[in-house]
């Protein structure tokens, strides 16, 4: 053979394994590190730059203070209790909202879903009543329920509510044919074909839904907050820029950041343990 | 002798969409004895489909009548291997097999019971806690078949169970399926495309001609039970197989010239 003389060929094209193919476990390893790596870089990074930046006088502190500065008006609010009052009233301002919005929501969409008489009483009713812009009916909530938390929480019920209830809706209405048909003929009742098809069977276009709502809920809060009432992680950061205290402003809005990542971070996990068949398994069988 | 256990007089059934009628089905009359295993042959669209689910009460005739005279009121009727849909994949292998336990109500403990006693002859045992995204084809069509035999039913409607698997795949869940129907008898009707996985499997084979779908031919398979793959080499299937597909033959061309025209 004159396979030696073809290798040194250089019109010859080899296909050889790469580095990803020689040692597959270490190049996924690698690539993991390099994954991880490279993810903390880039925010470390850019703080390192803004605190260089406002220490050298590049930036001007009255707008952006140095992030070491943020972190120590971060830290004295937390023990004076400014923030953390803030951020317990915000929070629980959003777990009420948000829990009634999402559960009546998917009450009533699968109850759409499932009635082609209430379909026709509602669903345009409802379509009308979602395009409506909810700040713009904010006054409205200020009218009927007073100052305080209660009007700021019913605006957030809302604003999930009627995209959940749509979303829901059309969920369990394209749930196939097909899979109610195969319960059908086993006999199913009405709640039993709820039970084992309906609901798992919408599930994952319903968890879609629910977890977008988790980020527009916390839009909602904290902006609701910066132009009415006078309590809560919205209210602090605009009462702070007012009095001119840059840094306990970045410090809320960083942490009202936190909060949504947390929190739709949760929601994201709950709604995969609430899908069977996406669920992590933590147990091997 | 004869104990008839589905009686269908000029059933038909037709469908109307956007203001056109279509005639799907019949009329068709069929009667089908206790314990038979029925395959019905017929081109795409010739209402096979919707004979099945007729019986199934999944839709009704728009004319004429369906007659099932059941053993025993209080036990399930009906069980339906579907094509695909049929097992849920938000339900576990052992889960979707217990479905029907789970809807008579049976209590938990004695329906996983039965339920893994069914996976185990379905040749699915070691899978139970697995969804079924994480099995191939051939493993979902046996889950569908031990869901199917799971309740006891006693009529059993397979709607094309096997047509989306492979060549190879097929031919061992025929004889999976003819071996555990050999065990535990019941009435089946078996809608398939396949002139001979109808003959390799059924009692009988009737053959229904292009939409509005009606009965052609109504022939009584002579092969003796228990069946195996060796049947396929007789004479006589052949010759079975080549007269349903002349029956076939000019239904199909027909309808394809139809298109044509359409």
């Amino acid at each position: 053979m004159t396979s030696h003389d073809q290798l040194d060929r250089r019109d010859l094209v080899r296909r050889v394994p790469g580095p990803a193919e020689r040692a597959p476990q270490r190049y996924a390893r690698r690539r993991r590190a390099v994954t991880v790596t490279l993810a903390w870089a880039t925010p470390v990074l850019l703080i390192v730059v803004w605190e260089l930046a406002a220490r050298f006088g590049t930036l001007d502190t009255r707008f952006f203070p140095a992030p070491s500065v943020i972190w120590q008006a971060g830290v004295q609010s937390i023990q004076d209790g400014a923030m953390t009052g803030a951020v317990v009233d915000t929070v629980r301002k959003l777990l009420i909202g948000y829990g009634i919005g999402a559960v009546a929501g998917v009450a009533l969409g699968v109850l759409l879903g499932l009635s082609w008489i209430a379909r026709a009483a509602l669903e345009h009713t409802l379509v009308a009543l979602y395009t409506l812009p909810k700040l713009a009916l904010f006054p409205v909530f200020l009218l009927i329920f007073g100052l305080g938390s209660m009007p700021q929480i019913v605006l957030v019920a809302v604003s999930v509510f009627f995209i959940v209830v749509l979303a829901s809706t059309t969920a369990v209405i394209s749930v196939e044919q097909g899979y109610r048909d195969a319960a059908a003929v086993l006999g199913a009742k009405r709640t039993q074909l709820l039970r084992h098809v309906i609901i798992p069977a919408a599930l994952p276009a319903i968890a879609t839904a629910i977890r977008l709502t988790a980020g527009i809920a916390i839009l909602v809060i904290v902006g609701i907050e910066m132009v009415s009432g006078d309590s809560g992680l919205g209210y602090l950061i605009f009462q702070r820029s007012q009095v001119f205290d840059p840094g306990t402003m970045y410090a809320g809005v960083i942490i009202a950041g936190l909060i949504g990542v947390a929190f739709t971070g949760l929601v994201s996990f709950a709604m995969k343990f609430a899908i069977p068949q996406q669920r992590p398994r933590l147990r091997r069988s | 002798m004869s104990d008839i256990m589905i009686k269908g007089t000029g059933v038909e059934r037709t469908f109307v969409a956007r203001g056109h009628t279509v005639h799907a089905l019949g009329p068709v009359d069929l009667a089908v004895e206790r314990g038979e295993f029925v395959a019905i042959v017929g081109p795409s669209g010739c209402g096979k489909s919707t004979l099945l689910r007729i019986v199934a009460g999944l839709a009704a005739p728009t004319a004429g009548e369906l007659v099932i005279d059941r053993a025993d009121p209080q036990a399930p009727l009906c069980s339906m291997v579907f094509q695909d849909y049929g097992i849920f994949p938000w339900k576990t292998v052992l889960a979707n097999v217990r479905l029907p336990l789970d809807i008579a109500g049976v209590s938990r403990g004695r329906a996983n019971e039965v339920a893994r006693d069914w996976i185990d002859r379905a040749g699915v045992a070691g899978f139970e806690s697995a969804y079924p995204a994480t099995l191939s084809g051939g493993m979902r069509q046996r889950v569908a078949l031990a869901r199917a035999f799971v309740a006891n039913p006693e009529v059993l409607l397979m709607d094309e169970p096997f047509a989306a698997l492979d060549a190879q795949l097929r031919l061992v869940l025929q004889q999976e399926l003819l071996r555990v129907w050999e065990a535990h008898r019941r009435t089946v009707l078996f809608v398939t495309h396949s002139i001979d996985e109808a003959l390799l499997l059924a009692d009988r084979v009737v053959v229904m001609s292009s939409r509005p779908g009606r009965i052609l031919d109504d022939i009584t398979v002579p092969f003796a039970r228990p069946r195996t793959r060796s049947a396929r080499s007789a004479a006589e299937f052949g010759a079975l197989e080549d007269h349903i597909w002349r029956l076939l033959k000019g239904e199909v061309e027909e309808r394809e010239h139809a298109h044509d025209v359409a």
